[in-house]
């Protein structure tokens, strides 16, 4: 009974930051496959696992409409699209990976140790001014005011840098047809058989 | 064919599928070594054999009152009309003339075996574009009527030994011409039925207009016949131009298309192709007479007189020969089938070509090919 | 009529596997919820006592997904039956009842195969991300079927109608994980071509069903099915609500209220002429709404005409072609659930959801006191005030019950119907059809909104 009242004490607050180690426990190990995995598919299978998890940090934080937006559009839409592109070029990814040439794994080294040192430092730092208010019940309907009220210029600059993402693709993928391998049957020898067709039948 | 798949200059590699001999769409056990580009068919290799039974040489070495029995098996969802080629090629060679009541109860016969034939065709091609569950079966409900009248005469189903040499096994009860009369009356009815349901279906148009065109010069090039020949502009139907038995004094029409033919066309005609056989048996009801149906005794030891001889009837999937060398003993010196199946196969990778890989089953279907009539 | 016995064999069959869903699901829902924690534990303040009430739903849909799964199956080979002049399966149990249970059984005992240069964990993880999902999808409609009831309150999320659709979009990763696990060329042709379909159908889908969240402004499923409450003009689908104002102006002549009829239709209707012509439009727009919903939710589930992924006659079984045992039976009982739960999401956002079809001003006279009777009479105990079935759970559980089968009877229909759709025509129907057709709608129906207020509601001490 004891035990009992002891779990009872445990407040949401702690269950949030126990969920937020769980979620965590989850991601990382998934981000780190991403990138480790030789299997180039299977690390973008993983890679809708991350997501996943960043979701679930997400609600943790009360922002459900994010972590719904999260799955939607990242964990599905993004990574099929990654997927089919990784199948349409190459099925099976059991390809010889070639290690990196000596300056490109410089580059990576200090590429990624800059990045390291601004995350950390950003995190490290104070500037992480918090509101002493909860967040608003529906933040869907406060979205969506500041989106087309407040911040509805960045907005159509978003929705322009899509649109003209979206042209780029197509140009991209009308690329100029080549001739078709396979013809049709052609005009002339067709007309020839089609004589022979023809005498064919009246003989009969 | 197909002009509006354009190839890109993506570099993509082939991808080889083997569709069969066990895939559930290939109406038995056909291979097809199909390459594809993405979904599209870039070679396509059919390999036969793998329902090679011998037919000729089994007929080589039975006795022809043996043989008649296996004769079915060629193709077996036609078998009246296999043992009518045979039976004819025989009688040729032997000399016999056949009594008028046994052409009669022939073309009665086989009539009902074609419109069978094409409402099993009618089913399963609806399964080969996807309908999996509901249409298939309402034409298995009028095909059950016909075996069940076939039945009765012949006393088998499917294998009915029914057309023998010299005539027809056994004369039906007047009951069996009533009950077939009132079957006629009811069946243009279904046929609306059908009709109503794939005709105008809007996904059936799209699947199949345009789809697998056969152009006449190929068709005749490869020796296709049947419907699918006749829908490539060939008005070619043995029945009407080189008349055999009965047909001469009877009023049908041979469903022709004049432009290349697409699997929408061959599914028209084969559907009229069932009102036209079902406008020959009411003719037939009609016309029969009284007589005799036998002109050779059947006998275990049946003998045919040395000589050799080539006739075919029109099937329901073409053109059916059989080619008889005789010595004069009780068994066939030599036996040669002409399928219609195997020339109709052979056009295939000309017809599949371009088409994604959802129009394999799809035009596969439509010129109705029937494996074991393949392989013999 | 032969087919007369068929047919009433068939609803008997439904009522019994019906019961046979319900009773179970409202057995442990009565346990967990009621029992455990009011009579074992009492304690109001115990960690325990909210753990059990909270774990009601899970538990519920848990039970519900495998029993009504087995039943839809049933249903469905029964229904196609009847379309194609058969029996059906009627030889396990009476007339074939527990023919899918023993399927099932036959499934769970069966080997478990995985083939040869398979990617085995992704193989075995692929049931488990297509099923998952549809459980998860399950569980806020729980709150809108039962009228939110209290033991479900809890799972009524704000972002009600988004969360479902979040989640029943991830199913085709499964697809696509095991069509590429299985190493075999039609799963890996079926898993691209699921991909492809659910991106492009997933657009119209969801255009049509925020269509609906705008005419509401909500996201609310408990709000959206509590807005088309009282009858069948109240429905999303003729006009998302813009008949309401006429429904209530022929309730009050109807009941002769002292209210003048005129304000009602001022109130309903501010613009005039142009309001009413407002409000035709809405009603043509969400009628196209609702079967562009239809639509994408066909292609979303993979059922006939868009069942590419699975194509029989093209890709031997696409996707599950490999799977046997009972990897095979989640994906089995995944399609089923899903196609559930589409139908389910229709009826809550153009169906009424639990709403009576016939209108309220109808059954005024005799109905409440009827439900308030009958309601109860289904309930086992009332624990400390809390109901597990009155009428206000009962009848709209029913409702959603009844409404949800007509759709999935819908389905069986379309199937035993439609040939199949060829990958290029699904896909320039998609894109150049729908999604357009989709957008203008949308685009109409935001302006025509504007002159109507639909699902109006009364100011306090006017309502009939």
């Amino acid at each position: 009974m004891e035990n009992l009242a002891n779990l009872a004490e445990i407040n949401a607050a702690s269950i949030e930051t126990w969920m937020f180690y769980v979620l965590a426990a989850l991601a990382i190990p998934f981000a780190y496959g991403v990138i480790l995995d030789k299997a180039i598919i299977r690390s973008g299978f993983l890679l809708i696992g991350v997501f996943g998890a960043i979701s679930g940090l997400f609600l943790i934080l009360q922002a459900q409409f994010i972590a719904m937006a999260q799955i939607m559009i990242y964990a599905v839409g993004i990574t099929l699209v990654v997927v089919i592109a990784l199948m349409l070029t190459n099925p099976r990814m059991d390809l010889d990976l070639k290690p990196a040439a000596g300056n490109s794994k410089l580059t990576g080294f200090v590429v990624s140790f800059v990045l390291f040192a601004v995350i950390y430092l950003a995190i490290r730092s104070d500037a992480w001014p918090i509101k002493g208010e909860l967040p608003a019940a529906s933040n869907v309907a406060v979205i969506g005011q500041a989106i087309t009220g407040q911040y509805s210029l960045p907005f159509e600059f978003a929705s322009v840098l899509l649109l003209a993402a979206l042209m780029g693709a197509i140009m991209l993928a009308k690329n100029e047809p080549v001739e078709p391998e396979i013809l049709e049957y052609s005009e002339a020898s067709g007309a020839a058989s089609d004589a022979e067709a023809e005498a064919l039948t009246t003989a009969r | 064919m197909a002009t509006e798949l354009k190839t890109h200059s993506l570099k993509t590699d082939e991808m080889i599928i083997n569709m069969g001999p066990q895939h559930p769409a290939t109406h038995g056990v056909l291979r097809l070594i199909v390459n594809l580009d993405g979904e599209i068919v870039k070679h396509v290799e059919p390999v036969i054999g793998h329902l090679h039974r011998g037919q000729e040489w089994q007929g080589q070495n039975r006795t022809w009152f043996q043989y008649q029995a296996l004769i079915d098996r060629v193709d077996y969802l036609s078998g009246m009309f296999t043992s009518w080629a045979m039976a004819r090629a025989a009688e040729k060679v032997d000399g016999l003339v056949v009594p008028e009541r046994a052409e009669w109860l022939r073309i009665i016969a086989s009539e009902m075996n074609r419109i069978t034939s094409h409402l099993l065709w009618l089913g399963t091609y609806l399964i080969d574009l996807g309908a999996m569950f509901g249409f298939p079966f309402y034409p298995f409900r009028e095909r059950e009527k016909l075996f069940v009248l076939l039945e009765e005469i012949a006393g088998q189903r499917m294998m009915f030994n029914y057309i023998r040499i010299g005539g027809v096994q056994r004369d039906p009860k007047p009951d069996w011409f009533k009950r077939l009369k009132e079957f006629t009356e009811d069946f243009p009815d279904r046929v609306d039925e059908y009709e109503a349901i794939v005709s105008e279906n809007p996904i059936f148009l799209k699947r199949t207009q345009g789809v697998g065109i056969l152009p006449k010069a190929v068709a005749v090039d490869y020796g296709v016949t049947g419907p699918t020949l006749r829908c490539s502009g060939v008005n070619y139907d043995l029945r009407r131009f080189k008349p055999y038995s009965m047909y001469e004094k009877l009023e049908f029409e041979v469903p022709t298309f004049s432009g290349d033919g697409d699997t929408q066309e061959r599914y028209i005609a084969r559907v009229r192709e069932m009102r036209e056989s079902n406008k020959i048996l009411k003719q037939c009801l009609d016309m029969i007479q009284p007589g005799e149906i036998m002109a050779k005794k059947q006998v275990a030891g049946m003998r045919i007189k040395a000589g050799e001889g080539f006739e075919a009837v029109e099937g329901p999937r073409g053109v059916l020969g059989c080619y008889i060398i005789s010595n004069g003993s009780d068994k066939p010196f030599r036996f040669r089938w002409r399928n219609p199946s195997f020339s109709n196969l052979s056009v295939l990778p000309e017809l599949l070509v371009g088409h994604p890989i959802a129009d394999v089953m799809a035009i596969f279907g439509s010129i109705d090919v029937i494996i074991p009539d393949v392989d013999r | 009529m032969g087919n007369a016995s068929e047919i009433f064999k068939f609803t008997r069959l439904s009522i019994i596997w019906l019961c046979l869903i319900f009773i179970p699901v409202w057995l442990v829902a009565y346990a967990v919820g009621i029992f455990i924690p009011y009579f074992l534990i009492k304690d109001q303040q115990n960690i325990f006592f909210d753990v059990f009430q909270a774990l009601v739903p899970i538990i519920a849909v848990l039970v519900f997904i495998p029993i009504n799964a087995m039943f839809m199956v049933l249903f469905e080979r029964r229904g196609l039956a009847l379309f194609t002049v058969r029996s059906g399966p009627n030889r396990v149990g009476v007339d074939g009842l527990l023919q899918t249970a023993a399927d099932a059984v036959k499934l769970l005992f069966k080997e478990d195969i995985t083939p040869r240069g398979a990617d085995i964990a992704m193989f075995t993880l692929a049931p488990i991300t297509f099923f998952a999902p549809s459980v998860f999808a399950a569980i806020p409609l729980l709150a809108a079927v039962t009228n939110d009831h209290p033991l479900f309150h809890i799972v009524n999320l704000p972002t009600g109608i988004f969360y479902v659709l979040a989640a029943s979009s991830v199913p085709v990763v499964g697809i696509v994980m095991g069509g590429w696990a299985s190493n075999n060329k039609y799963s890996l042709v079926g898993g691209l071509r699921s991909a492809a379909q659910a991106i492009s159908y997933e657009i119209p889908l969801v255009l049509s069903l925020v269509s609906m969240c705008m005419m509401a402004k909500s996201l609310d499923v408990v709000q959206i099915a509590n807005q088309q409450a009282g009858g069948i003009l109240d429905w999303n689908i003729f006009g998302g609500g813009a008949l309401r104002g006429i429904d209530k102006f022929i309730a009050l002549n109807l009941v002769g209220n002292t209210i003048d009829a005129k304000t009602i239709l001022d109130a309903a209707y501010p613009s005039g002429i142009l309001s009413y012509i407002a409000a035709g439009v809405l009603i043509v727009c969400s009628v196209i709404m609702f079967l562009l919903y239809l639509t994408g939710a066909c292609a979303e589930i993979n059922r006939i005409p868009f069942d590419l992924p699975e194509a029989e006659s093209e890709l031997v079984s696409g996707y599950n072609t490999e799977y046997s045992g009972i990897k095979f039976a989640i994906f089995f009982l995944a399609e089923f659930t899903n196609l559930f739960i589409v139908s389910s999401i229709a009826v809550v956002m153009f169906m009424g959801g639990g709403g009576n079809p016939i209108p309220a001003w109808l059954l005024d006279p005799w109905w409440p006191s009827f439900a308030s009777s009958v309601g109860p009479m289904f309930d086992l105990v009332t624990a400390k005030g809390l109901m597990l079935v009155d009428e206000h759970t009962f009848f709209p559980a029913l409702w959603v019950i009844a409404k949800t089968y007509a759709f999935v009877f819908f389905a069986v229909l379309i199937r035993g119907t439609l040939p199949r759709f060829r990958i290029d025509q699904l896909m320039d129907f998609g894109w150049k059809r729908l999604i357009p057709l989709s957008l203008i709608v949308f685009l109409v129906m935001a302006f025509a909104r504007v002159l109507v207020n639909v699902h109006l509601v009364m100011p306090a001490g006017g309502a009939p």
